[in-house]
């Protein structure tokens, strides 16, 4: 029973960036979202003995991670919970892309990141998330549609 | 043993997309600030909480801890004979660490278990770096390697026990093995100029390697390590090596260098070279317009017995195009460039490509490797390899 560090080092190296990517999405910034990984990896290391195996080590790592995400965003009084947090995903020049994801709703949104910005699959959100595939699914069907059609409008016009 | 790849999107995922949003997807993805891991932050982090777990845990714990590490220093300093750790008479490892071995295979893909055999692994030394006191493990695997284990630092495994030197990059550590076979020394070189050798921890076959652990102090840092060989740099290894180089691998024979695939582009000629490594193995490289580039942030060299295990794509920015570079085995077949037009280019894969797209025809967004069996590999153009 639990993990090793030299599995959670495993996870952190070769996830890190996926870590960051998908909570950049959650935090609003890249540097927050780095200093929620580092603390996420750090409390996954203390906390070791206690992951069960009853499901993927990483996907026991991305729960904490997003709820340490949420707790960093709440924390933040100045930025409602509803409001999206999209500064650190509206790159340089692509301002209609920043806007199509920040129409998303946050649970919704984050599900759309953690399955194309960090790889994550439905049966892994689903546990990180506490949710059933099916309803990742669906939320996936909606975002990805919600997007389309947004998207389409900016190349439309 | 890591060899650096483009992050990846699956072609599972990026089929349930739109190419509209596929291509927003890969193109945030390309825009994002570089990586910086820190494993060290992590684990320091993780040691402050876990010092908060322990007092609530109460002195048990702590007592059970300096009673290990007096059982390990004692014994293990008596296995050291002629400057090498004779591995056979080391004591075994404590129970919790074995079983940490042991999961070494189940927590890898299948296809890269360092086929560890735990229950020999053994208690080596315990050095102090940056005084803090690191207990060293290792553990044969059935196919002539290592896995290791500084214990609250670096790890890792050399499946077949043939790479020349391996390192391990920490915010202020540098950790790693040599194999014996090749190497007599290390020396790490520092930001302000100072070369100094690295205390390595040699153990015996059938390990046959050293193990380094390097805390170059708070004032300076670690921008190479060497591996010396016959008084000669045989190799080193860089923390963040640059896809352009001054030269091939230093461990490639170039004279029985060879052009695995050539194309003319208005730039000068591309090519993808091949050749032995004098330490077996085989290297890889590029040469566009006369410039050197590798694939690998590593020293561009496979050691012996490894293959190119997955697909390996290099993006080459000129002034008036990019160059695409790709090495792969013969389970891959065919790259397919993505423009940021939508529009996609096929080119035949046959363990090596090349391709030169003009930057008039758009910029390249991403090449998805294909083979047989459904298998793909996609990267995303990065925006710094610029020759």
């Amino acid at each position: 029973m639990g993990a090793t560090a030299g599995e959670i080092e495993h996870v952190y190296r070769s996830r890190y960036a996926a870590f960051r990517r998908a909570l950049a999405a959650v935090t609003g910034s890249y540097d927050t979202a780095h200093d929620v990984v580092q603390e996420a990896f750090a409390r996954a290391l203390s906390a070791r003995t206690q992951f069960r195996r009853e499901g993927s080590l990483e996907a026991w790592i991305w729960r904490i991670a997003v709820r340490l995400a949420h707790q960093d965003r709440d924390q933040l009084a100045r930025r409602p919970l509803d409001e999206p947090a999209t500064n650190a995903i509206a790159i340089d020049g692509d301002p209609d892309l920043a806007r199509a994801i920040r129409s998303l709703p946050p649970r919704r949104r984050l599900i759309f990141f953690l399955r194309y910005f960090a790889g994550l699959s439905y049966s892994d959100i689903a546990a990180v998330c506490d949710i059933s595939e099916g309803t990742v699914a669906a939320a996936l069907a909606q975002a990805r549609e919600s997007l389309s059609r947004e998207l389409e409008e900016v190349v439309g016009r | 043993m890591t060899l650096d790849t483009h992050d990846e999107l699956t072609a599972e995922m990026a089929s349930e997309l739109t190419p509209e949003t596929l291509r927003y997807v890969v193109r945030l993805r390309a825009n994002e600030p570089p990586a910086v891991l820190d494993w060290e932050d992590v684990v320091s982090r993780g040691g402050r909480s876990a010092r908060k777990v322990a007092r609530v845990r109460g002195r048990i714990v702590a007592v059970a801890f300096a009673t290990a590490v007096l059982v390990l220093a004692v014994p293990t300093a008596l296995a050291i004979a002629f400057g090498r750790i004779d591995f056979g008479s080391s004591d075994p490892a404590p129970e919790a660490v074995v079983a940490e071995f042991a999961t070494l295979d189940t927590a890898a893909p299948p296809d890269m278990a360092p086929q560890v055999d735990a229950r020999q692994t053994r208690s080596v030394r315990t050095v102090t770096a940056g005084g803090v006191r690191y207990p060293l493990y290792v553990a044969p695997t059935r196919t002539g390697g290592f896995c290791y284990q500084w214990s609250g630092s670096f790890g890792g495994c050399d499946r077949l026990g043939t790479t020349p030197l391996s390192v391990s990059w920490g915010q202020r550590l540098v950790g790693g093995h040599v194999a014996a076979a090749y190497v007599d020394s290390v020396e790490v070189v520092l930001a302000s100029g100072d070369r100094r050798p690295a205390e390595i921890t040699w153990v015996s076959k059938p390990i046959d390697n050293g193990f380094f652990l390097f805390d170059p102090g708070s004032a300076d840092h670690v921008v190479a390590v060497v591996a010396i060989a016959d008084g000669r740099e045989l190799t080193r290894q860089q923390p963040h090596r640059p896809a352009l180089t001054t030269s091939p691998p230093a461990l490639a024979d170039l004279e029985r260098a060879k052009e695995e695939v050539r194309i003319e582009t208005p730039d000068g000629a591309a090519s993808i070279l091949a050749a032995p490594s004098r330490v077996g193995g085989r290297c890889y490289w590029i040469v566009l317009g006369g410039k050197t580039f590798s694939f690998w942030s590593s020293d561009g060299c496979l050691p012996a017995g490894y293959e190119v295990d997955r697909p390996a794509v290099r993006f080459l920015r000129t002034g008036s195009r990019t160059v695409i570079a790709s090495v792969s085995n013969d389970e891959y077949t065919e790259l397919e460039i993505v423009l940021d037009s939508g529009r996609v280019s096929r080119v035949p894969l046959r363990s090596f490509a090349l391709a030169s797209v003009p930057a008039t025809e758009g910029a390249v967004t991403g090449v998805v490797v294909r083979g047989v069996g459904h298998r793909s590999h996609t990267f995303t153009a990065p925006a710094d390899d610029r020759p």
